[in-house]
């Protein structure tokens, strides 16, 4: 070869070479790009020295504990010879632990709930983003002590009572400072919560036993999935968790990243799997509910199928009750080992877990092939999901002109995505549900907490991130979460949770001690576990089912002494109003009222009682709930004596005038005054001015209370009395013709059929009757009217609509018109759109009699009235 | 044979040489590659360093690949972090990189964005399906090339298109129309001077909106149908058949106004054979669409279902069409007499 080919030859070497390792040597040169981010891991990578020391520490040397029973013997019973069995105690061992009956109200103050949550607060760990850290420990207990769950759970009982040196917040927070004693509880709980034969049949099954003992033995997993989770029939739970661990052998498996110093997803999948269990069976979300062939069954038995006995299931023992539960876990633990979840699922504390891994197992949107592709197609910072429902069209109408109402609708499509119902759905369009259920499984599949929610004629999401639930493709304030809190689907109820467990630590004790007195009440010990459940409550007053376990056991010592009941609710009013006043006004219904207020006779100890939820209210938020039954329920109580009545009402206005986004509340004391007759009336509207004049502030908000009162009682004079100093908005109208005649629609009456959560145009309502303009914004929903009633009686001439965002869309919206009231004569329909600003109604013959005016949206539109103005003329000459 | 070994200084020195030349594909920043940009523009991949490890992993496999470079053509590379957080590690020079930067559509991550050499984004692609589920996203490199082979495509289309005039420039234009990327700012101007009379069809195809079309049809602003809704058969199949005979119109509208006419023609419940003919038609029209692959099984869902009505379900069909067109018939008269009366503007 010569040697100039040798030369072309390495010069096109050379180029190959470059070409390959250019991108190698670019940095090098200065030209490349920076790259930030580090390599990630391969799956398994041996431990590191320093993951060695840590293992070595936490998992051969676990802390040295009297609870330690390795001794493996057969059953596992013999270790408990030295543990107290409960009904072996002699008294002189409860001696300790002093019992006060003199049990008062007035033990749990505000000063203590201030030192608790400056307690949960101070620690700088409890921003609800970061999983409770209970201290390392794991019991080396025998998995077989598992098999007489029975037994254990007395042995458990009787060590913690024997433990328990008093009842004092002292000793108490004391007595939880011992992890030992923490895993006892933990245990004790989840036992408490289990069908203990069920569980005793679960437990027999070797593998089932021998898997789920090392997590039921870990402090922090059996803290986590007993307190964070609402854990209902826990031994199905035990069941499905057990085939986990047997479908997943590397269940335990830590993944490494960033290098492998730092096992940054150490015990992540168990947790996965301990929050799925408890989901799925909480919500009852089991697999087909068929009978499965011997084929299948033996398959399932190779996966370590455990057969569960579920009362009211047909064909036992036939049914895969796993299957929906176990898909979902191998998805999460898939998306673990690869890291295709979002970065920060890992650090999310587990009641966050929940909502992810707990995403509705029973739809389409939770199927593993649609969050797999929503996973690898839809991941985006936590802030972007509450934008990733509009990648959907909302498209009522498919391509085919069939209904979304209608089986056409995904019918021809459902052949082209099986199994993806996500992709379907955004291919194919959807409406207001198909659009936010794509948005929360989006973020779901990809590890960001969301959930559905449903408003008025609407459904919504809502996305956690930034420590706060963010509500997205929303239209309204008024949200009933499709996810159930404490039994509840309410938005407030949820912020309460979430408030509760953003003090993590804290919640934590509180809910331990909740076992602990439970635990003591079950062993007839009421006096200690209410001195108990009161402490929980002082500890975490958010807590809304300890409140249930404290009521039912002090029901009795409260008995009919009104100092205490007026203890408890003011303790409950410093508590939980502040924050959580819709919360507060349910559970002073539900519990405390019925009672107290037979308790309580006089009308001054029950207006003490309702001041104290009045004055503690403390955040700034429209009232969406039904507070009217409260209110209903305090004023009835009080008795004939108007005395009384007025005080209340001046209670209830002067705590408003503090806080005018409950101007609501002042609607209710208009239209209740009202029907007390004139002297009452009057003096409730002297006390609203004169609320306004010592809080300047509130003033167009309680106007729009007083207003929004006199057109629900029909009272024209005061509406527009109090409308008067806002006649002029200081919008400009757009140029219009009116119809001719004169304006008779001016000093009339407006009145909705349902009001928006803005309650702030109420006050021009009476300007959008006349030439200037104003603002009439009604609910969103279906059948919206809006009724004029005119001052008198008139041959009508025409109506100008002048809609806020012009005339676009007013298919199936009709007139009607009425002399009394009562009954309606349809005038005219509305256009159907119209790039005109105004729409005019001339009529030019038979001109009809009318004092009412209604503008009806019609049923099959989900609409809001927006409009600036509703003028109506007579048939006269205009002068 | 006498041979001589290549000094090492001369292979280090190809291999600079090599790398300049592929160099110039990379940039730190965004602003940096618009400065360097070429005719080739520049190519964006987005990513989520503290929050998406699969697109971090797929910045080396994929996005440093030389396939991926290769697709590139001439087009300046740039990686672009985009954080959840702002404390998180690296996030300080985020805004630096991404400079003006549009955000990748509904944020997701890993999306690759192609810009003009002024900045002006032409087409972006994200996820899986686009990349490909395999960590050298086959799939993704084999659609760099197609945005930017699209890219030079319209430019040497445009840039002949410049210098004519009429007929000839409209065709040209057209044939714009069709790449699969962001059309020029004034196409729709320059089309409609270089062909005014649309006797190429360009400029339908270009202002045609199939849901606005079918909304017309079925007498609805947004999408909903009113209950009393009564299609107007003769005129639809008209108007349908129309736009779907002209070849101008893309093939998947003129697939979606005719599934709308046979979605019409199921609820008038024709004869199966004519129904099977339409969903036939749609496939030929183009079978890799998703309509066009819809079309087997529309003929199984549908081509039958006019047998399954029992003759008693036949005579009630048509008998309850005559009370509604009754009824239409009754509305509309009131409807007149109310007219007489009411003048609505």
């Amino acid at each position: 070869m010569k040697p100039r080919y040798t030369y072309l030859i390495m010069l096109a070497l050379g180029m190959v070479g470059g070409y390959i390792a250019a991108p190698a040597l670019l940095p090098l040169l200065g030209q490349g790009e920076k790259v930030t981010a580090k390599p990630t891991k391969p799956k398994e990578v041996a431990p590191t020295k320093t993951q060695q020391v840590a293992d070595t520490q936490t998992k051969e040397e676990p802390e040295k504990t009297d609870f330690d029973w390795s001794g493996e013997p057969d059953d596992g019973l013999d270790r408990f010879a030295d543990a107290e069995d409960p009904d072996s105690f002699k008294d002189g061992e409860e001696e300790d632990i002093e019992e006060d009956n003199d049990l008062e109200g007035e033990n749990i103050t505000p000063e203590k709930i201030a030192k608790y949550r400056r307690k949960g607060k101070g620690q700088g760990e409890d921003d609800g983003m970061r999983p409770v850290r209970e201290p390392s420990f794991k019991a080396k207990m025998s998995p077989a002590v598992w098999k007489q769950p029975k037994i254990l759970k007395r042995r458990l009982a009787g060590r913690l009572r024997s433990r328990l040196k008093g009842v004092d917040q002292d000793s108490v927070e004391k007595f939880l400072e011992n992890p030992e004693v923490r895993l006892m509880l933990a245990q004790w709980e989840l036992l408490n919560r289990c069908n203990l034969d069920d569980l005793s049949k679960l437990m027999k099954d070797r593998n089932a036993c021998e898997s789920l003992a090392p997590l039921l033995n870990d402090l922090q997993w059996i803290a986590d999935f007993v307190y964070d989770t609402e854990l209902t029939r826990a031994e199905v739970a035990l069941g499905m968790l057990a085939h986990f661990r047997q479908v997943d052998p590397k269940m335990d498996e830590e993944i490494l990243v960033d290098g492998g110093d730092k096992p940054s997803t150490a015990g992540l999948k168990r947790r996965v799997a301990g929050v799925i269990a408890s989901e799925f069976v909480r919500n009852g979300w089991y697999g087909e509910d068929k009978e499965l062939t011997k084929e299948e069954l033996d398959s399932l038995k190779d996966l370590g199928y455990i057969m569960p006995n579920l009362p009211g299931k047909k064909g036992k023992n036939k049914t895969d009750i796993y299957r929906a539960g176990r898909e979902r876990y191998l998805y999460f633990a898939e998306s673990i080992d690869e890291e295709r979840l979002n970065g920060y699922f890992s650090q999310l504390p587990t009641w966050l877990m929940r909502y992810c891994c707990g995403w509705k197992g029973n739809s389409a949107f939770g199927s593993a092939g649609t969050m797999r592709w929503l996973r690898d197609n839809c991941a985006a910072p936590a802030r972007a999901y509450t934008g990733m429902a509009y990648q959907v069209p909302y498209l009522p109408t498919n391509v085919y002109g069939d209904s979304i109402f209608s089986q056409w609708y995904y019918q021809p499509f459902d052949v082209l995505y099986p199994d993806n119902f996500a992709k379907e759905t955004r291919d194919v369009g959807a409406v207001c549900g198909g659009l936010s259920h794509f948005g929360t499984s989006a973020a779901c599949a990809n590890g960001v907490p969301a959930f559905t929610m449903g408003e008025p004629g609407h459904c919504a999401y809502a996305v956690y991130f930034d420590g706060k639930w963010h509500g997205a493709n929303s239209l309204s304030e008024d949200r009933h979460p499709h996810w159930s809190t404490w039994g509840e689907h309410t938005w407030s109820a949820l912020q309460m949770q979430t408030a509760m467990y953003q003090q993590g630590s804290i919640t934590r004790d509180a809910q331990m001690v909740c076992t602990l007195a439970t635990m003591l009440g079950s062993y007839n010990n009421p006096i200690n576990a209410l001195k108990l459940f009161e402490l929980s409550v002082q500890m975490q007053p958010l807590y809304r089912p300890v409140w249930d376990f404290y009521m039912d056991t002090a029901a009795r010592s409260l008995g009919k002494r009104p100092r205490k009941w007026l203890g408890v609710n003011e303790f409950v009013c410093t508590s939980i109003t502040p924050e959580h006043p819709e919360m507060c006004s349910k559970f002073l219904l539900e519990r405390i009222y019925p009672t107290m207020l037979k308790t309580l006779r006089s009308p001054k100890q029950k207006l003490a009682a309702f001041e104290a939820y009045f004055k503690n209210i403390n955040i700034n938020e429209k009232a969406q709930w039904e507070f009217h039954l409260l209110l209903d329920m305090q004023y009835q109580s009080l008795g004939k004596a108007r005395i009384h009545k007025e005080r209340f009402m001046q209670i209830l206005v002067d705590n408003v005038a503090l806080h005018p986004e409950f101007c609501q509340m002042i609607a209710w004391a208009v239209k209740t005054a009202h029907g007390e007759g004139k002297v009452f009336y009057k003096k409730l509207l002297t006390m609203v001015e004169e609320a306004i004049k010592a809080n300047p502030d509130s003033k167009d908000l309680m106007s729009c209370g007083v207003i929004r009162g006199a057109e629900e009682i029909g009272d024209i004079e005061l509406a527009n009395l109090w409308s008067a100093d806002y006649m002029d908005i200081g919008k400009k109208m757009p140029e219009f013709e009116p119809t001719g005649g004169n304006l008779v629609s001016a000093g009339g009456l407006v009145t909705l059929s349902k009001y928006n959560d803005d309650q702030s145009s109420i006050i021009h309502h009476a300007a959008a009757l006349t030439e200037k303009g104003g603002h009439i914004y009604s609910a969103f929903g279906k059948h919206q009217t809006v009724t004029v009633e005119l001052p008198k009686k008139t041959r009508i001439g025409g109506i100008v609509i002048i809609p806020t965002n012009g005339c676009s869309s007013y298919r199936t919206w009709s007139i009607e018109i009425s002399a009394d009231g009562q009954t309606w004569k349809k005038l005219t329909d509305l256009p159907d759109s119209s790039k005109e600003p105004c729409m005019r109604i001339c009529i030019k013959r038979s001109h009809p009699m009318a004092k009412f005016i209604r503008i009806d949206s019609g049923e099959d539109q989900l609409v809001g009235i927006n409009f600036k103005a509703i003028l109506i003329y007579d048939n006269k000459k205009a002068k | 044979m006498i041979t001589r070994k290549p000094s090492k200084l001369f292979a280090v020195a190809a291999l600079l040489l090599v790398q300049m030349a592929w160099g110039a594909q990379r940039a730190d920043t965004f602003p940096e590659a618009l400065e360097k940009a070429g005719t080739d523009g520049v190519i964006a991949y987005c990513y989520g360093p503290d929050w998406n490890a699969r697109s971090v992993k797929l910045l080396q496999t994929f996005w440093k690949s030389p396939a991926a470079e290769e697709a590139a053509g001439d087009a300046v590379m740039v990686a672009v972090p985009f954080y959840e957080r702002n404390d998180a590690k690296g996030a300080e020079n985020a805004g630096r990189i991404r400079g003006k930067m549009p955000a990748p559509p509904f944020s997701v991550c890993p999306t690759v964005m192609f810009f003009d050499k002024n900045g002006v984004k032409y087409a972006d692609f994200q996820g899986a399906d686009y990349l490909g589920a395999d960590d050298e996203c086959t799939e993704g490199v084999n659609n760099i090339r197609k945005y930017v082979q699209a890219l030079r495509k319209q430019q040497e289309l445009m840039a002949k298109a410049e210098g004519l005039t009429g007929q000839e420039k409209a065709k040209l234009l057209v044939e714009v129309g069709k790449l699969p990327i962001t059309k020029p700012a004034d196409y729709l101007q320059q089309l409609e001077l270089a062909d005014p009379t649309d006797k190429l069809g360009g400029i339908r195809r270009e202002k045609f909106n199939a849901l606005q079309f079918m909304y017309k049809q079925l007498d609805t602003p947004d999408g909903f149908i009113k209950p009393d809704f009564e299609a107007d058969y003769p005129q639809m199949k008209k108007d349908c058949l129309e736009i779907f005979e002209d070849e101008a119109y893309d093939a998947r509208d003129r697939q979606a106004v005719m599934n709308l006419f046979i979605g019409q023609s199921r609820r008038e419940a024709i004869q199966a054979n004519q129904l099977k003919g339409y969903i036939k038609k749609v496939h030929k029209a183009d079978p890799e669409t998703d309509y066009g692959k819809l079309s087997p099984t529309l003929v199984n869902l549908w081509g039958n279902l006019k047998h399954k009505l029992t003759p008693e379900e036949r005579k009630a069909a048509r008998e309850a069409k005559r009370a509604k067109a009754k009824e239409k018939k009754a509305r509309k008269r009131d409807e007149r007499r109310a007219k007489d009366t009411i003048e609505i503007e």
